[in-house]
């Protein structure tokens, strides 16, 4: 499968949030959106399907 | 009075024995205020009346025998996104000039009720999200030892405001290490307690999963006495843990010993972690162990993949409570702050979600770590503090906070001086602890703090 166009992607999720970035600053957010697209890769780990998000918001019961 | 203000304890210890007033305090505080903060902007607006009236009432009760308790008649100050009844909370943000609070916080209400005074709020980036240049409806906060260099946010003004000596107790907040940050360039204690352990209600949100309440003063034992007042279940704040509240003073003075300190050295390494701060942190550990821990060696999980995690959260969170605003008012934010928080747009729901399964993962991994040690020990921040000029303000910073980690696994976290670098600037470290280990945190931070010394040093702008 081809890689996504990042310029597409950046473009696309702005204009579903409803926000502009003047275009002066394009290039620095499209600096940061490059360096989210790196560090997302990082989510892609196995994960149990047991591994709820809604753990997440209770305290774990780790060592005391 | 003159000079800086006394430490919690001192106050409380001078006010018990009748030779401290606590309309004299307050009135010592104001000048203070009033003598350094034209040069350090660490407050927004300064509740002298207020505190006045407080002062005198306070000192009425203690003469009547009615003294509620450690804390009364000493003052305090909130990062202004706390809220308090009456006053305006702004998050340092045009957006919310005019924002005058109908209620105060949980944590506001419990400091009210312990009979402290409050003097006012505190600078903060801007909805705890921005950087120290933004342009924006008041000054940014500037750090004590040198005013050229970063004073760490976002709990900007609390760092500054503890470590000049306006004030013993400022309440900041830490949703990836705004808390221990600040405490860290500034030279002074800052605790995030575990998630849930302070109440959030009444607080600004920056995300609501990760954002963590809490105290920076100017020692160990002034951390205990204000956790003592700010812990406990708030039925109003969803997140609030149903724990018993522990004493958190019982335990400071029993010492180290057969206790072991994970040293977390490969973490500093994968963060960056310059060498005088990593040789700082390194006799820290040695002067533990002189005082009879064990230091062992510790893996914490990979930094980058614990970013990950963090990193999609708060970005995800924080465009869930900006977005409207960022559609509507884009031009009201400062530069950083809006760029920061526009980087939420492109986080998927798939994505929030894959974080949040992560995360319970990772804080497993932590818990794994704290199950062979005691506490965990690290760098507070790689660098002691940068220049102001050298702050990276990008949208999506080059290299993430090293605290960051710990908001999200929720463990508590305790920034404690640990020296001072080549340019003058204070150094710190990094306890973190079990869940609801605070005091275990307390009492490991308190025996080094006295063994070592670092708080009898000032700033110039703070003597």
């Amino acid at each position: 499968m081809p890689e996504p166009d990042p310029e597409a992607e950046f473009d696309m999720a702005l204009a579903r949030a409803g926000v502009v970035v003047p275009p002066e600053r394009r290039a620095v957010m499209m600096e940061g959106f490059r360096a989210w697209l790196e560090m997302r890769k990082l989510l892609n780990e196995p994960i149990p399907l047991a591994t709820e998000p809604a753990f997440a918001l209770t305290q774990p019961a780790g060592p005391r | 009075m003159s000079g800086p203000i006394p430490s919690l304890a001192e106050a409380s210890a001078g006010i018990a024995a009748g030779t401290l007033s606590p309309v004299a305090l307050t009135e010592a505080a104001l000048a203070r205020i009033a003598a350094l903060d034209p040069k350090l902007n660490a407050f927004i607006t300064i509740t002298a009346d207020r505190a006045r009236r407080a002062a005198a009432l306070a000192e009425a009760e203690i003469k009547a025998g009615r003294r509620r308790g450690p804390l009364h008649g000493i003052p305090y100050a909130l990062k202004d996104i706390y809220d308090v009844a009456g006053v305006r909370t702004t998050a340092h943000s045009k957006l919310l000039i005019d924002n005058v609070a109908r209620e105060d916080a949980a944590t506001t209400a419990k400091l009210e009720a312990a009979g402290m005074v409050l003097l006012g709020k505190l600078s903060t980036h801007e909805f705890a999200r921005g950087g120290p240049t933004d342009a924006l409806p008041f000054p940014n906060a500037k750090n004590p030892w040198n005013t050229a260099h970063f004073a760490g946010g976002s709990s900007s003004g609390s760092g500054v405001a503890v470590a000049s000596g306006m004030v013993g107790l400022a309440m900041g907040s830490d949703t990836g290490g705004s808390i221990r940050l600040p405490a860290t360039f500034c030279g002074v204690v800052g605790m995030k307690a575990t998630y849930g352990v302070i109440s959030r209600r009444g607080v600004v949100p920056l995300s609501f999963t990760l954002d963590h309440a809490g105290p920076l003063t100017r020692s160990v034992e002034d951390c205990a006495l204000a956790m003592q007042v700010l812990a406990g279940h708030d039925p109003g704040d969803p997140g609030s843990a149903r724990e018993a509240v522990p004493d958190y003073s019982a335990d400071l003075r029993k010492g180290v010993a057969g206790l072991t300190i994970g040293r977390a050295r490969a973490y500093d390494i994968e963060a960056g972690v310059d060498a005088e701060v990593m040789a700082a942190v390194d006799a820290a550990a040695e002067q533990w162990r002189a005082l009879g821990a064990k230091i062992v060696d510790v893996v914490l999980p990979s930094k980058q993949r614990m970013d990950a995690c963090i990193q999609t959260i708060l970005l995800a969170e924080g465009f869930a409570i900006h977005g409207e605003w960022l559609r509507t008012r884009p031009q009201d934010y400062g530069r950083v702050t809006r760029e920061r928080l526009m980087m939420g747009a492109f986080v998927t729901g798939g994505e929030y979600v894959q974080a949040q399964r992560l995360r319970r993962i990772i804080t497993a991994e932590v818990d794994a770590v704290l199950a062979g040690c005691d506490a965990i020990l690290c760098a507070g921040n790689p660098t002691a503090a940068p220049r102001v000029v050298d702050v990276d303000e990008g949208p999506f910073r080059k290299s993430h906070p090293i605290t960051g980690p710990f908001n999200a696994s929720g463990h508590p976290a305790l920034a404690l001086p640990c020296g001072f670098g080549a340019s003058g600037l204070p150094l710190g470290l990094q306890l973190i602890g079990r869940n609801f280990g605070e005091p275990m945190l307390l009492r490991i931070a308190q025996a080094y703090e006295q063994a070592a010394g670092w708080m009898g040093r000032r700033p110039e702008l703070g003597r």
